[in-house]
């Protein structure tokens, strides 16, 4: 089988197991992507000791993915991130900016052992 | 009003009778003062991975430090008052357990070569800890029960609610093997050959699969996944003994309880598959042969055909296994029945279900966990194609008279479903026709307009998450609870103990639970609770899964979740709370616990 076989026999496989007109739902589990940049946004606040009121909210954007929320004195928490992995992120607290980085690698730190 | 003596003495009396259990007994332990326990859960220890991988990209896991609650005041509006420490009672204390996904690794109708043709669309057709699902599950119901007190009021663990994908493939045997480890039967985690493993494990062309006898030639061993002799053999042949869970337990339907791979409408064919002889071991055999009639068009004529192909050596790549009638895959309504037949302890019988719903087919429930909490299982899977959901437009309507009636009793609501916020916008047309489907926002939308409605408990996404839905004033809403998976990393469910701080707020506090298998795998462990901290290792490194994502974030794990209270919670009377939590206690004690 050339290199595309596998491409064309995914169809297939998929075809025969959903009516065709279905196959916009075969999307995988959603929501990966604005996971990844919440989760590490929250990780960085946390780790930050930001005293948070209102946990960011995510949305994407053309440009990628920002999320908006607050702290307890009333500042605005932005993060800004791109829209593919390893989604360079920018948190920022009352207009200062507390991280610039990636995502993926904020997330796989949290899960390590304390070095 | 705290319960008066001569109530108390009538109750233990009644208990004790229920439950077979001496009368001077039942009423030590219920008249002891509740205690906060001591459990092991994540706020005594985490797990982590080793900073260092040992080969290539593998890497252990170990015990690391415990994680204190965070409050959490995005409902609330403002921070909350400290005295609330003081003076709060616990108003119910349970379990959350979500996305069990029991796996008959061996059966035909898995179709793991997928993987190979698409490893990110489907993450989860063939994972290296397949074969131990029955025993992480029985590991969940250890640390279960080991968590009989809430550690915040010490109140009893009342009862469990499962929201979903408890069986992986719609089979009869995953659904029987689910409901058999949490009702305290021992499982024999095999089907097929006796004492065998068949399947892409053992496969040397399933390069796509993790082969624990000689990774050397897969994916894995590229990685650095370790050579385990005797894993699958002891995985498939020694018995998973369960305690079964100390509580009554409950269950909604998932995508994986619903469709074929939790994806895919069923289909005659694919139930003929299920129970056939042969399977796929690549992707090309999957895709070009497989699925254009050789496994699911068994006329006489096309099976000799077949066969004769299969001698000639044209369909390299099909397996011969061994079959088994008992890897049948469950109609829609089989699933409900499958419920029924467990026994009155630790019940319910039906653990939701009821025979009207097998009657009728509604597949979604209501029931009252106290006069005061009301909770409803809801059935969002999309039984047309794709893994998200919808809520389909009878029970939207169904659930808001429920909502609107709990209104009007002053009665405290929850919501159990498979799928969560982020994932309730399947647009397919369900097979049945008829049906608007409500999605997310709608369905936000409605919940709100009840303030009585104070949680929306799900899973799906395998990630802890916790998210605010709040009311456009600004304060106010209901907390949206979502708890990982027990076959994903990092393996965790969730205790909630759901109280009245009697400064007009409630809190949930919510505590990730890993299951009770050890931290750090010991290498040649084949024991039962060995291969349960072995899968979870596995899990960690399964790099297709984005393990580091599903752990959620500090503020998804261990919380204190705020909100005003929904009406003036002195209506509930303590000697009501009381009432209740002497009769979790009893049901504690009779199951064997401290209590």
């Amino acid at each position: 089988m050339t290199r595309v076989g596998p491409v064309v026999a995914l169809g297939a496989a998929v075809a025969l197991l959903t009516a065709c007109s279905q196959v916009a739902s075969l999307t995988p589990v959603s929501g990966a992507s604005v996971t990844t940049v919440r989760n590490a946004a929250n990780v960085i606040l946390v780790e930050q000791e930001v005293p948070i009121l209102v946990a960011p909210t995510c949305s994407a954007v053309d440009a990628g993915f920002t999320c908006v929320g607050s702290t307890v004195d009333g500042e605005e928490i932005l993060v800004t991130a791109g829209p593919a992995k390893p989604f360079d992120m920018s948190v920022a607290v009352g207009g200062q900016v507390i991280f610039e980085g990636n995502a993926t690698d904020v997330l796989q730190e949290a899960v390590l052992e304390a070095s | 009003m705290s319960l008066s003596r001569r109530t108390f003495i009538a109750s233990t009396a009644a208990l004790a009778a229920t439950w077979g259990i001496a009368r001077e007994v039942m009423g030590q332990a219920l008249a002891a003062p509740l205690r906060l326990a001591d459990s092991p859960t994540t706020l005594l220890q985490t797990i982590k991975m080793s900073a260092q991988p040992v080969r290539g990209d593998y890497r252990t896991l170990l015990a690391g430090a415990g994680e204190d609650f965070i409050p959490r005041y995005d409902l609330l509006g403002r921070t909350a008052d400290d005295a609330r420490t003081r003076s709060r009672r616990s108003l119910y204390y349970f379990a959350h357990l979500s996305d069990i996904h029991v796996i008959d690794a061996q059966t035909p109708a898995r179709m793991d070569a997928i993987q190979s043709l698409a490893p990110t669309l489907f993450t989860d057709a063939c994972r290296p800890q397949d074969t131990l699902t029955v025993h992480v599950l029985a590991s969940v119901v250890d640390s279960v029960a080991a968590a009989q007190t809430s550690s915040v009021t010490g109140a009893p663990l009342a009862s469990a609610l499962s929201t979903g994908d408890s069986a992986d493939n719609l089979s009869q045997l995953e659904t029987r093997w689910y409901i058999d480890i949490l009702d305290g039967k021992d499982v024999i985690p095999n089907s097929g050959a006796t004492g065998q493993y068949e399947g892409p494990q053992v496969w040397a062309e399933a390069t796509y699969a993790y082969h624990p006898e000689d990774p050397s030639g897969d994916v894995y061993g590229e990685r650095g996944y370790p050579t385990i002799p005797g894993m699958l053999a002891a995985a498939v042949s020694n018995p998973v003994q369960s305690q079964g869970l100390p509580i009554p337990w409950y269950a909604v339907y998932g995508n994986h309880d619903s469709t074929f791979m939790g994806t895919f409408r069923p289909d005659p064919a694919l139930f003929a598959w299920a129970v056939g002889d042969r399977k796929a071991a690549t992707g090309d055999a999957l895709a070009v042969n497989w699925l254009q009639g050789y496994a699911s068009d068994l006329s006489a004529a096309q099976m000799a055909a077949n066969a004769i192909r299969q001698q000639l050596g044209l369909l390299p790549g099909i397996k011969t296994v061994t079959p088994d009638p008992a890897r049948k895959m469950l109609e829609r309504t089989e699933f409900m029945q499958a419920h029924l037949e467990s026994p009155a302890v630790p019940g319910p019988v039906g653990h939701g279900w009821t025979q009207a719903n097998v009657d009728s087919g509604q597949t979604w429930w209501s029931a009252d966990l106290t006069p005061y909490l009301r909770v409803f299982g809801l059935d969002t899977c999309n039984m047309a194609s794709g893994a998200d959901g919808a809520v389909p437009k009878d029970q939207f309507t169904w659930l808001e008279a429920q909502l609107a009636q709990c209104e009007t009793e002053g009665r405290l609501a929850m919501v159990c479903s498979h799928h969560n916020s982020f994932t309730l916008e399947n647009d397919a047309t369900p097979v049945w026709g008829g049906q608007q489907l409500v999605h997310a926002e709608e369905f936000i939308a409605m919940l709100l307009r009840y303030p009585v409605c104070i949680a929306w408990l799900n899973g799906h996404t395998h990630v802890n998450t916790i998210t605010a839905h709040t009311r456009d004033t600004g304060t106010g809403g209901f907390w949206e609870i979502t708890t990982a998976s027990c076959v994903d990393f990092p393996q965790q469910q969730q205790l909630i103990d759901l109280v009245d701080n009697r400064d007009g707020t409630l809190s949930f506090f919510v505590t990730a639970l890993d299951h009770a298998a050890p931290p750090t795998w010991t290498p040649g462990d084949l024991s039962q609770t060995g291969l349960a901290s072995l899968s979870r290792e596995l899990a960690a490194n399964s790099w297709l899964s984005d393990p580091p994502r599903l752990a959620g974030s500090p503020l998804d794990r261990n919380v204190e979740l705020l909100m005003p209270a929904p009406f003036d919670l002195s209506a509930i009377t303590d000697a009501a709370v009381e009432a209740e939590q002497i009769k979790a206690k009893a049901q504690l004690l009779a199951h064997g616990g401290a209590a």
